[in-house]
């Protein structure tokens, strides 16, 4: 997969953008080397605590019922399912 | 090609772990985020289906204990950050009509709803072997072989 992208100014750094399908998430860290003419970026492996509070900082988010089974879970959508039967 | 280890650390999430993960008053949160954090520690690719995300969007409106406008921005705000999540993707089944028809046979051979072998199916056409989950409606299959639960 080769394009071309342009750099520009962001405040005192160069900003290179990185196209979407290269699969690169927003925040993720990067690790650049350079070699000869060519820029080489490589994903940097994040240790188990870093994972471990990414993992923390990314839950949450919604008020649920507080005692919701797996049963429950799947009544609802069966419920959901017979509604749907004619 | 696909290397074995490549098939092997490949996990599809259940709808109620994502739910106890969006949920921090869950007696199962803390057991989520512990899963999700092994699995990511591990080196595993974590996958979802429309089909997941189908019983997810609508639980979380279902089981709210806010109003349903406070739900959707709840819902708004948990699933943004679930696909922050690392080596996280989305997997659907091949479109082609007679494949579908496995989803049948899923059925009759496991004794399963037509959702849980449509979700059987997506991971076998995708070559995804383990399963994380909270409930036991899967475990026939489990005994089979045929995929594993992520423990």
């Amino acid at each position: 997969m080769s394009q071309t992208v342009q750099a520009f100014q962001l405040g005192s750094s160069t900003v290179v953008t990185v196209p979407k399908g290269l699969g690169i998430k927003p925040g993720q860290k990067l690790k650049v080397e350079k070699s000869g003419q060519k820029l080489v970026y490589k994903p940097q492996k994040m240790d188990k605590d870093e994972i471990h509070k990414l993992v923390e900082k990314l839950a949450g988010g919604a008020r649920l019922k507080k005692d919701l089974t797996p049963e429950e879970i799947n009544e609802e959508l069966d419920r959901r399912y017979e509604e749907m039967l004619p | 090609m696909k290397s074995w280890i490549d098939v092997m650390k490949r996990c599809y999430l259940d709808v109620n772990l994502l739910l106890y993960y969006s949920n921090p008053d869950s007696s199962y949160h803390n057991q989520a985020v512990a899963t999700i954090s092994q699995l990511l520690s591990e080196d595993w690719k974590l996958y979802l289906s429309p089909l997941v995300l189908d019983e997810y969007f609508h639980n979380m409106i279902r089981f709210s204990r806010v109003s349903r406008k406070e739900a959707l921005k709840d819902l708004k705000r948990s699933f943004s950050r679930i696909i922050k999540l690392p080596k996280l993707e989305i997997i659907s089944s091949r479109l082609e009509l007679k494949r579908q028809q496995k989803v049948i046979n899923f059925m009759t051979k496991y004794q399963l709803r037509a959702r849980d072998a449509y979700h059987l199916f997506i991971m076998l056409e995708n070559k995804v072997k383990f399963l994380a989950t909270f409930d036991s409606d899967f475990d026939k299959v489990f005994k089979s072989g045929k995929i594993k639960k992520f423990e």
